[in-house]
């Protein structure tokens, strides 16, 4: 059962965040549901991105359908698998390119919110590296080196494979550069060095007269080139020890629909499709790019993705491929079923019960009456969303656990401004119950 | 040259005397230069001129003015050209005035060109201001025939045919006794109603007529959308009678030919052209017919056409009539709809008319009525048919119409029962889910699979047993931030070398396969343990006296 697994303190985080209309941030894979498909495509993917390949996906879904869940859950596997997660949202101010260095904005934003599994709420870069620096001054001290030089030159010599493999990738020279500039400023205990390095890093140097005088490196990560720089990081961090990095970009229609001139949308286009080539072509190693967004983001066609063809021929799902999804780049969200509703009610019920310390609330019945009713609420074809659909069923689980404790569902739901529910779909359920009468269609106000 | 002709004295400026004498072209045209400052300069009490005063042309000087070129022999050797349509010489330069009347010799012989469109314009209006015949009788036959031979010579614009309407029509007002010849010839020319005789082929019921009466009057629509050569334009007012003809029919509440007869009036501004309207000064009104008359604005300087409005705002009905029509015709002939035309027209209905209220009542009554719009429908149908219209074809659609629906909004399906099989089958998906999710095995069928899970499984087991136990170091780190000595434990780590980040990477990393959450976290910049596990601390710690016990 559910509640042995999990710990209260997450039990009492995800009810707390659901409560709030929020997604929680650990935990998700308790109340995660009817996405079994979609998670074994996204840890498919995570493995083949261990094994030094990339891969590429586009989760489309519409309002309510859990984009921003999904993108949680996947961002929580991916640091249990001991990957390197950046994520950043898309906004006016960040692009995947632009006039006013929205690109580097992304990439800025990417950095510092670079997480790992030790560390999940973002600034992991300098744990990241200091980790790896340690390690490294942990085996020169095993070989008798105790002297800073005498550590630096060992962590070079043996480092010599890492600077092969960064090197060979374009800004490579640069960034390694940088990267002897952090393990001198670390070993030397040169505060101010190891800082510009991190700010060199992070793309926060302007111009390269800066860059030059702080570091003596003739050159800054721009708008044009950030992504190559994610590429080398990649391989860094792959060589620290990490499975590899993971990349979550969400509010994809910044880019899209939100982009009024078509010549800024287009270069941000022929971006993304230049990110999608690197990483089919096994350019980007160990690395899985994931962006999400909303249906039109993507099939708008004047605005959408699928407006740029070179991008749609490559993005469009196979006609024969069916509703396998290993290998589609868009993934479809969709919006979760009744039944699948029911049995999330279930695992939300065994956490309550388990951090108010009962034994059980409601009856599967009484669960599926509850999800007839949210179904039958006026409006509920176009408005109903799992996030008001759990709120209510939390409130009425506070109820019950407090006030209201000898009350059944139907009381609950009889209560709320006088609307009779329906027993048709518990009837159509268990005709034994429904034997009896009492079959109401629709509701009465 | 002789001296005398260049002499600038009070004589010169004497317009007979200027006359009289045998000057050059050249110099004639000078001399009349410095006549028309002159007279300028007089009227504004000699002010100086401004570019406003420029910019207006007075009557008289006008035509004293163009009296005294009459007379002027001109040569030219060349053309120079006419870049914007001009009301009074005095707009032309000397070129340009010496030009012109080496071409009004051609016009008078009815000889035009192409190229001398705004010579022929300004040509017309001084005919019609009798500059170079004696009677209107003459003017009239000379405006005709210059029109004739302009015509024949290649298609007119729009703007040109117009401005020999509008130039016609002032003419006629001056000359109202030529009125009823000038109609005629005008119908024949243009095929508009010129003297109101479609109004009472309305009030017989004879609906051809309505459609070309709207087209010319109807006021809502722009005056370049009525010159429109727009496909979807042309058509719709070709439709309208037919429109009109099913509305009698199928709506006999409703008198649309009381909306059509009273619903319209327009205006001509005679301010722009300088034409004789002095005379008709003392004659504020003059009626056409039974249903058209002209009325002159004093307080304006322009002349109103009316044709007998009843109720002002009954007009918008027609506009309406109209819209639904046109709307009718693009659908059929492929063009974008329309926006808001209608409700802008209802809008505008409460502020005009006599009985805004009452009106606006009827329109939206008609709106309501689905048989409003059955009408109009058959109608355009009707003329279709009737005129054998071709449509562009349909072009070809390459998928499902995707604006239809809004895409980001998935729509629920109503479900009818919840099915305990699929209930119970999500309920299995959820546990696999929590299963891959959890030990970080795939539930996707593929025979090396499972040498992989088994893989996976072992080296994660032996990863929880060697990292899960917390060595000295790190126990002594987290009792100093179990007392909540976090300068101590700070210093403790600079003794060891080690970062922080390090260290706290460590500690969690164990905590996680422990107790499965972080243990350490950050706040305000330094490092603490989450109030939540403080006893899970106190256990890892109790096991550090255990060991030391142990050890002792």
């Amino acid at each position: 059962m559910i509640e042995q697994r999990v710990n209260k303190r997450i039990a009492k985080t995800i009810l707390h965040a659901l409560a709030g209309g929020t997604v929680p941030d650990n935990g998700l894979q308790y109340i995660a549901v009817g996405r079994k498909d979609e998670v074994a495509a996204i840890v498919h993917d995570m493995e083949q991105v261990e094994e030094g390949y990339s891969t590429f996906r586009l989760l489309e879904g519409a309002y309510g359908t859990g984009k921003s869940f999904m993108a949680k859950l996947i961002k929580n596997e991916a640091l249990l698998r001991d990957f390197v997660v950046m994520e950043c949202e898309l906004a006016p101010e960040r692009k995947l390119c632009g006039t006013k260095r929205e690109g580097l904005e992304t990439y800025r934003c990417l950095l510092s919110r670079m997480s790992t599994r030790t560390c999940p709420s973002g600034n992991a870069l300098e744990e990241v590296l200091d980790t790896y620096f340690y390690e490294c001054q942990e085996r020169a001290g095993e070989k008798g080196f105790t002297k800073s030089d005498e550590i630096l030159e060992d962590i070079l010599e043996s480092g010599q494979a890492l600077r092969k493999k960064i090197e060979a990738l374009p800004h490579g020279f640069d960034f390694y550069e940088v990267l002897l500039q952090y393990i001198r400023g670390y070993l030397l205990k040169e505060f101010e060095r190891k800082n510009h390095a991190l700010r060199w890093m992070r793309g926060e140097y302007r111009n390269r007269t800066e860059a030059k005088k702080a570091l003596g490196v003739n050159a800054v990560i721009s708008d044009g080139d950030w992504f190559s720089y994610l590429k080398i990081w990649a391989v860094l961090i792959r060589e620290i020890g990490y499975s590899g990095v993971y990349i979550l970009l969400d509010e994809l229609t910044q880019i899209t629909r939100n982009i009024v001139h078509s010549v800024t949308r287009e270069h941000n286009f022929e971006r993304l499709l230049s990110i999608y080539n690197d990483c089919y072509a096994n350019e980007a190693r160990y690395m899985g790019v994931i962006l999400c967004g909303i249906p039109s983001s993507i099939h708008d066609r004047k605005r959408g993705i699928f407006s740029y063809e070179a991008l749609k021929s490559r993005l469009s799902n196979s006609a024969l491929q069916g509703d396998e999804i290993y290998h589609a780049p868009i993934i479809r969200l969709s919006m979760l079923t009744p039944e699948e509703f029911a049995a999330l009610l279930e695992r939300l019920e065994g956490m309550h019960a388990l951090l108010h310390e009962r034994e059980e609330y409601f009856s599967e019945d009484e669960r599926i009456r509850f999800v007839d009713y949210e179904y039958r609420r006026i409006a509920a074809v176009n408005h109903l969303t799992p996030r008001e659909f759990i709120r209510d069923f939390l409130t009425i689980l506070d109820l019950k656990s407090s006030v209201r404790s000898g009350e059944r569902m139907e009381d609950f739901l009889d209560s709320q401004k006088g609307i009779t529910m329906s027993y048709s779909m518990i009837g159509a359920a268990d005709d034994e119950t429904s034997a009896g009468g009492g079959k109401y269609e629709g509701f009465t106000l | 040259m002789k001296k005398s002709e260049t002499r600038w004295t009070e004589d010169s400026l004497n317009l007979q005397k200027m006359y009289e004498q045998r000057l050059t072209p050249q110099r004639k045209v000078e001399a009349f230069r410095r006549y028309v400052i002159k007279l300028k300069r007089q009227r504004n009490f000699g002010r100086a001129l401004n570019d406003m005063d420029d910019g207006q042309a007075d009557i008289r000087l006008f035509r004293e003015e163009a009296l005294y070129m009459k007379g002027l022999i001109t040569e030219c050797d060349a053309h120079v050209r006419l870049s914007k349509e001009i009301r009074c010489l005095e707009e032309m330069t000397d070129e340009q005035i010496v030009c012109y009347y080496m071409l009004v010799r051609c016009f008078q012989n009815d000889i035009v060109e192409p190229s001398d469109v705004f010579y022929a314009r300004y040509y017309l209006l001084e005919v019609a201001n009798l500059i170079y015949q004696d009677t209107p009788q003459e003017a009239c036959e000379a405006l005709f025939s210059f029109w004739d031979a302009w015509s024949r010579k290649g298609k007119l614009s729009n703007e040109s045919r117009e401005y020999f309407y509008t130039v016609c029509s002032l003419f006629m007002l001056t000359f109202q006794e030529l009125m009823p010849q000038m109609t005629g010839r005008l119908e024949e020319l243009s095929g508009r109603d010129w003297s109101g005789q479609a109004f009472e082929d309305m009030e017989k019921g004879v609906y051809a007529s309505a459609g070309r009466f709207v087209m010319q009057n109807a006021r809502m629509l722009k005056e370049n959308e009525k010159i429109s050569d727009k496909v979807h334009v042309f058509h719709a007012w070709k439709a309208l009678p037919h429109v009109f003809l099913r509305l009698e029919t199928e709506l006999k509440t409703y008198d649309f030919r009381h909306v059509i007869l009273n619903g319209f009036y327009k205006s001509v501004y005679i301010g722009e052209y300088p034409v004789m309207c002095g005379e008709t000064k003392e004659q504020k009104d003059v009626r056409v017919s039974k249903y058209l008359c002209y009325e002159y604005q004093n307080f304006s300087d322009y002349w109103k056409v009316r044709y007998y409005v009843l109720y002002e705002s009954v007009q918008d009905f027609l506009c309406v009539i109209y819209q639904e029509t046109e709307r009718q015709i693009r659908r059929h002939m492929r063009v974008s709809a329309r926006k808001g035309s209608v409700s802008r027209i209802l809008d505008k209905a409460y502020s005009a008319g006599a009985e805004p209220e009452r009106d606006t009542f009827r329109i939206k009554e008609v709106l309501r009525d689905d048989r409003f719009y059955e009408a109009v429908r058959s109608g355009v149908l009707d003329y279709l048919t009737a005129e054998n219209v071709d449509l562009p074809k349909r072009k070809r659609c390459a998928g499902k119409k995707t604006s239809e629906r809004d895409l980001d909004y998935e729509k629920i399906d109503f479900p009818t029962v919840i099915d305990r099989e699929k209930l119970r089958r999500a309920k299995e998906d959820a546990e696999q889910v929590l299963a891959i999710l959890s030990e970080g095995e795939i539930a996707y069928d593929s025979e090396d699979v499972s040498e992989k899970q088994q893989e996976r499984v072992s080296k994660a087991a032996a990863e929880v047993t060697a990292a899960s136990t917390f060595n000295d170091i790190e126990k002594t780190y987290l009792r100093y931030l179990r007392v909540g000595d976090c300068a101590a434990a700070e210093t403790y780590l600079h003794t060891l070398r080690m970062p922080e980040p390090v260290m706290m990477k460590n500690i969690n990393h164990k905590a996680l396969e422990m107790i499965g959450d972080l243990l350490l976290t950050r706040e305000t910049g330094s490092i603490c343990i989450l109030e939540d596990y403080m006893g899970e601390a106190d256990r890892i710690l109790g096991e550090i006296y255990r060991d030391r016990t142990k050890g002792k």
